[in-house]
């Protein structure tokens, strides 16, 4: 069983700016003013258990990258432990970590061929072997890999791959798409313990992307090894994980499976950004009509109201449900908005039309901000055209006004 | 001869007014976004520098060409007769017999041997040094790099002074403190070149140190950390990250150090002087042939002419062999 246990790991860059300049700090108040350092990591808490495929998530800037490039060593543990099988990882070289990385910028060898490049780390490595002495004595010796062992080796990556016709190029021969092939086939070809996979389609097409995505996960079925991938398109992480880590400002926000993240994200950012189209945020109030009752009264920012079923939501924090007004954020997806006879009146902005499902923009009156609305056909609505909408109690999301933390209770 | 310069000036202003209207011509016919104007005016940037290239490159090797076949003295520049292959047959005849200008040859071929590899490990190691980062890190370039600032005149002298062969000098007082016997240095036959080596190696080592510098900034980290990642140590990424990367720059050094050390002659000629056999190498004998006595300008310009084809087809095998193959 290979699992990998990150404790509490934080990446710290010290700050590079020397702080303000002497005069500064002469005629400044504050003498103790000291340039502060960069987290980038923030206690960082994660297990992965062997052969899942991990996705890191993020906006850029959010330190998916830096933990991966922590995982393979490329960068220091500024503090937390790193273990793999139980070993403490902190202080073992990349190059002894029995790990392979795909780089977002494939990062082949310019002057090898695809084959070279392949058979690499092959070459390179040694192979613990195990042998009988004349003693009869059972002996553990390291030798370099045959010509022939490494040839296997190669085909039978390429095989996988589908680049047997590629392997006498250079980089420089090859598309983007025949390039991550062959950095794929660098990973894999070693057989490591865990695979890291650095934002490794961010170069290709929207085409080929698509349809790198299912090889990657075929690849991950068929060899059945941990695979550790970074993305910042949530699109590539909630088809391709079956854990997913959202990370923002160095911090994990929730690590969970794909579709318990869309339907039970734990605070607003997560519910932003995980779907396409964004999800909706409305500002509303609310209120229990009386004590007793298990009527929920919504009030939006232009004053109309809904009346909601509270035993149909999921359930929700009980300081909301004292009576009094509480301020909230609702969050709707757009495809959970209903266009109905009875409820919230808003304007249509414009509609796109994508084939077979079209998104209406829509705002309050006098509001420019507009909501997105998805409906199974296609439109023929114009512009200014009134839109009344409703949904159902059990797809709606709550979010505190202040710290944003969803008040709904999360899966059961 | 005044003239004949005047006649071959206007051949090739000729030409280059031929390139370019054949290249407008082409401009028009191939429909490129090109107009006419453009194209003139395009020739009319390179005119200055081909004038330039003309008097003082393109002219004096056309003349030195000439006088290889004529029997130029310096002092008759004008009244040296066609003698065909003559010069030529001297020298050959001169390095059969073992003359000068065998000991010139061989003097120079153990400079360029020992100079080449030397100095390019050293500007490598140097620019790899400068290449970590650490604080004062620019101390050590501007260090490194000065001598290459610094006139060769000076620099010889210099060393000349370090080098004093009498007791008083500076090496040889570092030696002797330390229990050491005197050393005759640029003055014992056996270890002149060896020490015109070494200042030449350290006199031009900055520069080369510069170029590899930039050529090792422009060697992608990524790089680097997939060689970490498929196992390989400090040493075997640079053997093989490193070296390859610098291979294009490495010929380029290659080439240019060894033409470079095949016309060594400033520093024997300020360090050792008066045409020693110690020191003398073909470029100082050329020189001494032509501006000294016997003022033999015809002479020197073959040597040079054959010189030319020698380190010619050198560079040209140096390509051949250790080049990229092109597409």
């Amino acid at each position: 069983m290979v699992k990998l246990l990150l404790k509490n790991i934080y990446k710290i860059y010290p700050s590079r700016d020397k702080g303000p300049s002497i005069f500064k700090r002469l005629f400044s108040k504050n003498k103790e003013e000291k340039p502060k350092d960069f987290v980038a990591v923030k206690d960082f808490n994660l297990e992965i258990e062997d052969g899942e495929f991990v996705v890191f998530v993020g906006p850029s800037g959010c330190g998916k990258s830096t933990t991966l490039r922590m995982i393979a060593g490329l960068e220091d543990i500024s503090a937390g432990e790193l273990y793999l099988d139980g070993q403490l990882l902190n202080n073992v070289d990349a190059m002894n970590r029995d790990m392979a990385m795909v780089f977002q910028s494939y990062a082949l060898y310019p002057h090898l061929s695809a084959y070279d490049n392949i058979a690499f780390g092959l070459k390179i490595r040694k192979i613990e072997e195990k042998y009988t002495d004349d003693k009869g004595v059972e002996k553990v010796r390291k030798r370099h890999l045959t010509k022939q062992e490494i040839d296997e080796k190669v085909q039978w990556a390429a095989e996988i791959l589908d680049i047997k016709q590629l392997l006498n190029r250079k980089p420089s021969e090859m598309s983007g798409g025949q390039c991550q092939r062959v950095a794929l086939g660098r990973a894999i070809v070693r057989g490591p313990k865990v695979f890291l996979l650095d934002e490794p389609l961010s170069n290709l097409d929207a085409k080929l992307r698509t349809s790198m995505r299912s090889e990657i996960v075929k690849l991950h079925q068929r060899l059945k090894t941990t695979f550790i991938y970074v993305t910042h398109d949530q699109v590539e992480a909630m088809t391709m994980g079956n854990k997913i880590v959202v990370m923002k400002d160095g911090v994990i926000q929730q690590v969970d499976k794909p579709t318990d993240l869309f339907q039970y994200p734990v605070n607003q950012f997560v519910a932003g950004f995980i779907g396409t189209p964004q999800m909706n945020f409305f500002n509303v109030t609310i209120q229990l009509e009386d004590k007793k009752s298990s009527k929920l009264l919504m009030t939006f920012e232009n004053g109309e109201s809904v009346s909601l079923d509270i035993n149909k939501m999921r359930k929700i924090e009980e300081k909301f449900l004292d009576g009094e007004a509480h301020e909230v954020i609702l969050g709707l997806r757009a495809e959970h908005i209903l266009l109905q006879e009875k409820g919230i009146h808003l304007y249509l902005s414009v509609s796109e039309i994508l084939g077979s499902y079209t998104h209406l923009f829509a705002h309050f009156e006098n509001a420019s901000n507009d909501y997105i609305i998805s409906i199974n056909e296609v439109s023929t609505l114009e512009s200014g055209t009134e839109l009344t909408i409703g949904f159902n109690e059990d797809k709606i999301h709550l979010f505190d006004s202040e710290s944003k933390q969803s008040i709904l209770e999360g899966k059961k | 001869m005044f003239q004949i310069a005047i006649i071959i000036f206007a051949v090739l202003l000729f030409i280059f007014g031929v390139v370019v209207f054949v290249d407008v011509l082409l401009a028009k016919k191939n429909n490129t976004k090109y107009h006419t104007k453009q194209v003139i005016t395009a020739f009319l940037f390179i005119l200055p520098a081909a004038i330039f290239a003309f008097f003082f490159i393109a002219l004096p090797i056309l003349y030195s060409l000439g006088y290889a076949f004529t029997d130029t003295g310096l002092f008759e520049p004008d009244g040296g007769k066609f003698i065909g292959f003559e010069n030529f047959k001297a020298a050959f005849e001169e390095i059969k017999n073992g003359g000068t200008l065998a000991i010139a040859i061989k003097n120079t071929a153990i400079f360029v041997v020992l100079v080449v590899p030397l100095q390019i490990t050293v500007a490598l190691l140097l620019a790899l040094f400068c290449n970590v980062k650490y604080k004062g890190r620019t101390i050590f370039k501007v260090c490194f790099f000065a001598p290459v600032v610094i006139s060769l005149a000076v620099t010889s002298y210099l060393w000349l002074i370090l080098l004093d062969p009498s007791s008083d000098g500076l090496m040889n007082t570092i030696l002797m403190s330390f229990g050491l016997p005197q050393q005759e240095f640029l003055r014992n036959p056996d270890t002149t070149m060896i020490w015109i080596v070494i200042v030449s190696a350290w006199q031009g080592a900055g520069y080369q140190m510069l170029i590899f510098s930039s050529a090792l900034s422009g060697i992608r980290k990524d790089l680097y950390e997939a060689a970490r990642m498929d196992g390989c140590n400090a040493w075997k990424r640079f053997w093989k990250v490193t070296l390859p990367g610098l291979k294009p720059t490495l010929l380029y050094i290659l080439i240019t150090v060894f033409i470079g050390a095949c016309r060594i002659m400033v520093q024997p000629m300020l360090m050792v002087g008066s045409y020693d056999p110690k020191a003398i190498t073909i470029s100082y004998f050329m020189y001494g042939q032509a501006y000294d006595f016997p003022y033999l300008v015809g002479y020197s310009s073959a040597i040079a002419l054959l010189m030319t084809i020698f380190t010619g087809t050198i560079t040209f095998l140096q390509r051949k062999l250790l080049g990229e193959k092109r597409k």
